[in-house]
């Protein structure tokens, strides 16, 4: 067993033992209390619901709400809580050792110092898997009992990429907090820094691109759809924005990305594509740019932990 | 054979050169001892020799191994105990050292006996299941020497083991020391300010002051170099007479004698100890305990106290 292994297994210990993982199991009660309560809504939502009646558990509108700062579905609840859960897992993974004299002796063993850095994340990773897995099975079986109607297995298939691409987008943040723990020395500066930038992509992104696409004025169309198509993609810096987006796709299989929808109007094609739903494959990859820029993201958080932390003097004080 | 050695090693922050062209030999199974003031460079020269931090310029061996190019082999072969080590406060002591046995490549029961042995050699056996959270400084500082024995290692860099310890403690580590030394063939570097500790375990002393190596070489050698080699002598007598302390005094060599009741320092020019012991057997007293101080180098070390 390599040092990776005995590194990643003490992390997942630690999640596992630890106030984090308290308030991890806090919020999958919270998802599951939260759909109890939102049943009948849901239930009626889904019975409307044509094809993909299972899936429908994910995405309806379980609770209708004036502000959007509270989630309304099962989809929007997961687009905060894995973000929460990510920073949670990652925002002390290194300062919190170099604060307690660990990571001095740590790194005076025979380790590679990025193994250290990748059996954090593989930790982190694992638990969110764990966490997000056990909220779908949750979730699955009230829908079973509810619904009394099994998942298809094109069902199955968009769930389980969900999953994955839940898991990815927990990971971008787990990764974002990681860096932070890496490049400041005191957990509570990382914990804030971390949060900061969470909390700009949930509340001051949004208001900074709808104000631009207000500002701009386009007197032909195809002016308004380049305009249209420049502000999608300033939308897609949002790490919120490319989760939600590839989310909907896939979980909702009459969806389309912003951008195809964008060429479905711009090319007249007419309106009766808008309610056929998309095949699995066309849904992949309608998303498939938002996945590659969620793990490049991911990666490029990475990229600067490392440059960071694998050169850098560990003193003890 | 030479364990540890540096070659005009050099370290730089900015501007200040922190450590300045140091050499030093070190031969295997001494405990080498590392003298200087706050900020002299003790601290950032072990990290060079550990591979924690790289040289600006010069090289640092250890076994053989380049500190900077086989980093990963120098760890394999030394461990470490910085100046302020630290556990994971909520695993109990036995967990601690089982994952840096893991991490050392150890697992199961070889794992297991090599903890337990390491709780024993300390004296920390009894509170093994206890989560380090609850331990005293001591105890911590018992446990990063078990965390040490854990591994192994041919070489110890520890750095200021002293530090923060109650006069109990401080016999304690430094007698642990010693013996972990004998028993393992270990050779140990250890980082102190004060000279009487390293006199009371180290065969050799390096002192240094503002990134210079000052000197380095055995304790009597450094004495000598100091210049006058006063030495002074303290033993302890069943029953100091006038008698055997008229004798002491008429010795060749000795300058002065002072003491009260049974206990007397005995200044003179050279070593005579057994000299000294054997008019005393002479005279028919006894001696409980002797030992022998050299103030010559500590004077040296005062200067460069004063100096800093
Ligand atoms: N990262 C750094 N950047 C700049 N200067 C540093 C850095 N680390 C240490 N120094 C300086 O290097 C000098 C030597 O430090 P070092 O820790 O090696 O001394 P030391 O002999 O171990 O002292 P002490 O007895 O206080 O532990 C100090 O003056 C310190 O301020
Ligand atoms: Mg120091």
């Amino acid at each position: 067993m390599s040092t990776f292994f005995t590194v990643t297994k003490k992390e997942l210990q630690d999640h596992f033992n630890s106030w984090r993982f308290m308030v991890l199991l806090f919020v999958i009660l919270a998802a599951i209390t939260y759909i109890f309560f939102a049943a009948g809504n849901i239930k009626s939502a889904a019975t409307g619901a044509s094809d993909f009646i299972f899936l429908s558990l994910f995405t309806a509108t379980a609770i209708q709400t004036s502000t959007s700062l509270i989630p309304s579905s099962f989809l929007s609840l997961m687009a905060v809580l894995l973000p929460v859960a990510g920073i949670i897992l990652g925002l002390d993974a290194i300062n919190s050792e170099r604060n307690n004299g660990t990571l001095s002796r740590l790194v005076s063993q025979p380790i590679y110092r990025d193994n250290i850095i990748n059996a954090k994340f593989t930790a982190g990773i694992i638990t969110i898997a764990i966490v997000l897995l056990t909220i779908v099975l949750l979730v699955s079986a009230m829908g079973l009992r509810m619904l009394g109607v099994p998942p298809s297995i094109e069902e199955i298939w968009r769930l389980f990429f969900f999953l994955v691409i839940g898991i990815i987008y927990g990971g971008f943040w787990l990764g974002l907090a990681i860096l932070f723990s890496t490049l400041f020395k005191q957990v509570a500066v990382s914990a804030i820094v971390t949060i900061a930038v969470w909390l700009f992509f949930v509340v001051f992104y949004p208001i900074i691109y709808i104000s631009i696409a207000n500002m701009i004025s386009s007197s032909t169309q195809a002016e308004a759809i380049k305009n249209a198509e420049m502000v999608i993609n300033l939308t897609r810096l949002s790490p919120i924005q490319l989760f939600n987006e590839s989310m909907a796709v896939l979980l909702i299989p009459q969806m389309r990305s912003a951008s195809q929808l964008l060429q479905i109007f711009s090319t007249d094609a007419g309106n009766y594509l808008l309610t056929t739903p998309l095949s699995l494959a066309q849904s992949l990859i309608a998303v498939w740019s938002q996945i590659t820029i969620s793990i490049v993201l991911t990666t490029v958080c990475f990229a600067l932990s490392y440059i960071k932390f694998m050169f850098e003097e560990i003193r003890s004080l | 054979m030479v364990m540890i050695e540096t070659n005009q090693l050099t370290k730089v922050y900015g501007h200040t050169t922190v450590v300045d062209n140091v050499n030093l030999k070190i031969d295997e199974g001494h405990i080498f001892g590392f003298l200087g003031p706050n900020g002299a460079g003790k601290t950032t020269t072990i990290l060079m020799l550990l591979g924690l931090t790289s040289p600006t310029s010069g090289t640092a061996h250890i076994s053989g191994f380049d500190s900077t190019r086989e980093a990963l082999k120098v760890k394999r072969i030394a461990g470490y105990i910085p100046e302020r080590v630290g556990f994971y406060n909520d695993m109990s002591a036995k967990q601690n050292l089982e994952y840096t046995a893991n991490l050392n490549g150890i697992f199961g029961q070889k794992a297991n006996q090599g903890v337990s042995k390491a709780l024993e050699d300390v004296g920390l056996k009894d509170r093994a299941e206890e989560v380090v959270a609850h331990f005293s400084k001591g105890m911590k500082q018992r446990l990063a020497i078990a965390d040490i024995l854990v591994k192994q290692p041919k070489v110890a860099f520890l750095d200021e083991p002293t530090t923060g310890i109650d006069p109990a403690g401080i016999t304690q580590i430094l007698d642990l020391i010693s013996h972990i030394a004998k028993s393992n063939n270990m050779t140990i570097v250890m980082s102190s300010h004060q000279l009487s500790q390293i006199q009371r375990v180290c065969s050799h002393v390096g002192i240094m002051s503002k990134g210079h190596l000052i000197s380095a070489g055995s304790i009597e050698q450094l004495s000598k170099q100091a210049g006058d080699n006063k030495v002074v002598i303290e033993i302890q007598l069943a029953e100091a007479t006038a008698d055997i302390v008229e004798a002491i005094k008429n010795l060749p060599g000795v300058i002065g004698v002072e003491g009260e009741t049974n206990s007397l320092n005995i200044t003179c020019n050279e070593d005579l100890r057994r000299q000294i012991s054997k008019v005393i057997s002479d005279k028919g007293g006894l001696i409980t305990q002797m030992k022998l101080q050299s103030y010559a180098l500590e004077d040296v070390y005062m200067k460069i106290l004063k100096g800093a």
